[in-house]
């Protein structure tokens, strides 16, 4: 579980930077191959955009109430 | 809906049985059916929008209270078990999972806790007047059990006093 808690930091960092902050020099998971690290960071991007969505979608319902 | 049915979540498989089956017959020994993390973001997000998974997982939270994380992680080791997915990939979209099921419970006014460490940390400390109450009684009754007479033997197979 610490792995996830440490995960979402990073993505909560990444968000707060506005995606400018997004270190993905090191794999989350396992070592990678090379070929492999472009995928990881586009995964990586798309999850945080993902997250800033539901987050922003989520805000907007409960200010709406 | 037969997919949420919670008994498979639980239904446990006998050690060794990966011996004793025919090769790749179980879905965790077969390439996953999702490969792409954006492929398995899209299935969770579809699921996660039918009203009744959302009412079942919200039922789950209001009735066990259980932090977000671990309903998120049963729900993402349901699809591993499943051969949705991979593990890898289950835990690269947890944190979308873990946001989905916040929106959901929000909605509700159900208040969890994110991670299992919350707990921890809302726990109110036991005050040391409790303790040293109760470690008194504790004393006190096992004082008075020691200083119980005991009592005489009665019945017809009893020793009686004096009699060999």
């Amino acid at each position: 579980m610490q792995l996830i808690e440490n995960y979402i930091k990073k993505i909560d960092d990444a968000i707060a930077s506005k995606g400018k902050k997004v270190d993905t020099s090191k794999s989350l998971l396992s070592p990678l191959k090379k070929e492999d690290k472009k995928t990881e960071d586009k995964d990586f991007l798309l999850i945080v955009n993902v997250v800033k969505g539901i987050r922003e979608a989520r805000e907007k319902m409960l200010n709406g109430r | 809906m037969e997919d949420n049915i919670p008994v498979e979540s639980i239904r446990q498989n006998i050690p060794g049985v990966s011996w004793t089956l025919p090769p790749k017959s179980l879905p965790w020994q077969r390439p996953p059916k999702h490969a792409a993390v954006s492929d398995v973001l899209q299935m969770y997000i579809e699921k996660m929008s039918f009203p009744e998974v959302i009412e079942n997982v919200v039922t789950l939270l209001k009735e066990t209270k259980m932090p977000l994380s671990i309903a998120a992680e049963s729900l993402m080791l349901v699809g591993v078990h499943k051969g949705l997915h991979t593990i890898d990939a289950g835990i690269l979209v947890m944190p979308v999972l873990i946001e989905l099921i916040k929106t959901a419970a929000m909605l509700e006014n159900v208040d969890v806790p994110t991670y299992p460490s919350d707990l921890v940390k809302n726990e109110k400390p036991v005050e040391p007047e409790i303790i040293e109450n109760a470690l008194k009684y504790a004393f006190t009754s096992m004082q008075a059990v020691a200083n119980e007479e005991p009592t005489p033997p009665s019945g017809l197979m009893s020793k009686k006093k004096g009699v060999m």
